[in-house]
């Protein structure tokens, strides 16, 4: 029996590689995604003070290190019961806004359209950021304008545009100034127009890899996203788990999370697989992402 | 060109974020480099030969990661020390404070686990013993410290090294770029961050707040102070001492050592970031 491996996985934040495992004949038989690091949060805040742990947490990602930061902060908000004022929750949730800004347009940008754009047969010197910003000088500077924003509002709201670190249980440590709010508005619209412009660009790119899409396997999972009265939010709500032909919904606050999420640890991975406790593993694998948060809206 | 390499180790990718966080001015950058390896941005699967400058993200915490070290610094004439986890170690770092199957055993007997206990153990790398500085086990030839270090610094010393001068860290401590004004009293007691609201203007460390920025190396433009939080030392040291948490505990001391003994988990606090490289890298049993 042979086996192909994939290693490092690249244009994604971590470590990690894809083992195939190979039968007699050469077909594959079974494929692995082993995630290659630990570094053990779970147990190196424990014991610290709890205000800590928003400053400590957002390096498990140096891309989406806002809601590392925030959920442990409401976390705490929670354990001692306080009901934070209306504007910290607006800075905060703008601050993971922002960072949803700069984290979609790296992620299409500056990682995955080199594929789209010069093509998956490009050499990987050339199929990157930099071979895309000689080929499409002018979309790359929309990208970069893109990102740059979502990084301003972060270092606005967070105090830093990368690990924030205003996030307080109770509220947030820093109000944002009127030049700073009228500094982010003079810019909106124009980033406003270069977002819709990206979309548009997504669906041309998409859509003339159709073809190859159709030809992707198929996984039925399950999904799940949050909601605030049935509609799609990203700060603060309930959970919803879909099953996978969509006819079961099932709702629960996130302090429940133990009653309905597992995870399991596979031998070939140092991270765990999240699924739904009700279906059970490996039944109970759900999605999370944009489809995700669609399918279980109202 | 000058060719340029970088791989995230024991690392967030936060410092390579910082390095994008150049936005516009790296337009003018990259047409004067050629990047021959960089999981996070390019399928090269292979290290090339002959590379000029490596910037290694984070410290190590596994032994392909040690591996992939040392064949950094034999295809590299350059290497640098990119951000506080491969110069000090990092959040990372924490982890020292246990044995390793101890905190192996934790994060896969939490609550959620369903199999409690099962420890991976197929096809991964193992972990060292503790995490270590990259400078432990290879020549380091420049640091750019910061969790993440800010784009200002990386241009800066990424610029020097590619003209062939000798790169500069700031010398000076964040008390020295801070605005808030010290009044030269000393803080009557330690609060935690949560603990009051502080007077708007004034040094959080006189206030009562744990800042470490009297002995945190200057460079972030004391970011956390202005934004109502005390320092937690991600720069790291200054040249001028040799352990960053034993400098601090110095100044807390020194300003009121009754109520310094009462600061919960001191060497969170004091080593949150640097403590693979202080005089004492790991709990003693
Ligand atoms: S220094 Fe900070 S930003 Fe850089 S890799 Fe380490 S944790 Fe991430
Ligand atoms: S607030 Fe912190 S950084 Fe600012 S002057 Fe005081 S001790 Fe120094
Ligand atoms: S104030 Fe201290 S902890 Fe905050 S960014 Fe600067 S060096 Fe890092």
């Amino acid at each position: 029996m042979g086996k192909i491996c994939i290693e490092p996985i690249s244009r994604v934040e971590g470590h990690g590689k894809v083992i195939i495992v190979l039968d007699e004949n050469g077909k594959p038989k079974e494929v692995k995604l082993s995630i290659t690091a630990v570094r053990g949060f779970e147990q190196f805040v424990v014991g610290r003070p709890a205000e800590e742990v928003p400053r400590i947490v957002p390096r498990i990602c140096g891309i989406c290190q806002v809601p590392h930061h925030l959920a442990s902060v409401k976390a705490i908000d929670d354990a001692w019961n306080v009901k934070i004022p209306k504007p910290a929750a607006k800075l905060r949730e703008l601050m993971l806004l922002g960072n949803i800004i700069h984290s979609h347009a790296l992620h299409f940008y500056f990682l995955a359209a080199p594929d789209f754009i010069l093509g998956v047969n490009a050499a990987p010197e050339i199929r990157n950021i930099v071979g895309l910003a000689k080929e499409n000088p002018d979309l790359v500077k929309k990208a970069i304008a893109l990102r740059r924003f979502g990084q301003r509002i972060v270092d606005i709201t967070g105090g830093k545009p990368i690990h924030p670190i205003t996030g307080i249980p109770g509220g947030i440590s820093k109000s944002m100034k009127e030049e700073e709010r009228d500094e982010l508005l003079k810019e909106i619209d124009k980033i406003i127009e270069y977002a819709t412009e990206s979309v548009n660009v997504v669906k041309e790119v998409t859509n003339k890899f159709m073809d190859k899409v159709k030809e992707l396997g198929v996984i039925d999972t399950w999904y799940l996203g949050l909601l605030n009265e049935g509609k799609h939010t990203f700060y603060d709500g309930t959970l919803r788990f879909m099953s996978p032909d969509g006819n079961e919904k099932i709702d629960f606050a996130p302090q429940e999370y133990l009653d309905y999420i597992g995870e399991q640890v596979v031998p070939y991975n140092y991270s765990k697989y999240p699924f739904y406790k009700k279906a059970g593993f490996p039944d109970g694998v759900y999605r999370v992402g944009p489809l995700a948060m669609l399918n279980v809206a109202d | 060109m000058v060719k340029i390499g970088i791989i995230q180790l024991c690392g967030c990718s936060g410092c390579h974020m910082a390095f994008l966080d150049l936005h516009d001015k790296l337009l003018e950058i990259l047409p004067n480099i050629e990047i021959v390896y960089a999981p996070i941005l390019a399928d090269i699967k292979e290290i090339p030969d002959g590379i000029d400058v490596f910037l290694v993200e984070g410290g190590i915490r596994n032994e392909h990661e040690e591996h992939l070290l040392h064949e950094i610094r034999e295809k590299s004439k350059k290497v640098v020390a990119f951000g506080t986890c491969a110069a000090y170690g990092g959040i990372p770092g924490l982890g020292n404070l246990y044995e390793v199957n101890e905190l192996l055993n934790v994060v896969y007997s939490t609550d959620s686990t369903n199999n409690k206990g099962d420890i991976p153990c197929e096809e991964i790398p193992k972990l060292t013993d503790i995490v270590k500085p990259i400078s432990d086990f290879v020549k380091v030839d420049y640091l750019i410290p910061g969790c993440p270090p800010t784009p200002e610094l990386i241009e800066k010393v990424l610029t020097a090294i590619i003209e062939g001068k000798e790169p500069e860290l700031p010398k000076k401590i964040v008390c020295d770029e801070c605005p808030l004004k010290k009044e030269e009293v000393f803080p009557k007691k330690y609060k935690r961050s949560y603990e009051d609201k502080p007077i708007e203007g004034i040094c959080l460390f006189e206030q009562g707040y744990t800042c470490l920025g009297s002995g945190t190396r200057a460079g972030c433009g004391a970011k956390c102070p202005r934004a109502g939080m005390p320092c937690r030392g991600c720069f790291g040291k200054t040249d001028a001492v040799l352990d960053l948490g034993a400098k601090i505990a110095n100044t807390f001391a020194n300003a009121n050592i009754e109520e310094a003994l009462k600061i919960p988990d001191k060497i969170g606090l004091l080593n949150r970031f640097t403590l693979p490289a202080a005089l004492i890298n790991r709990k003693i049993k």
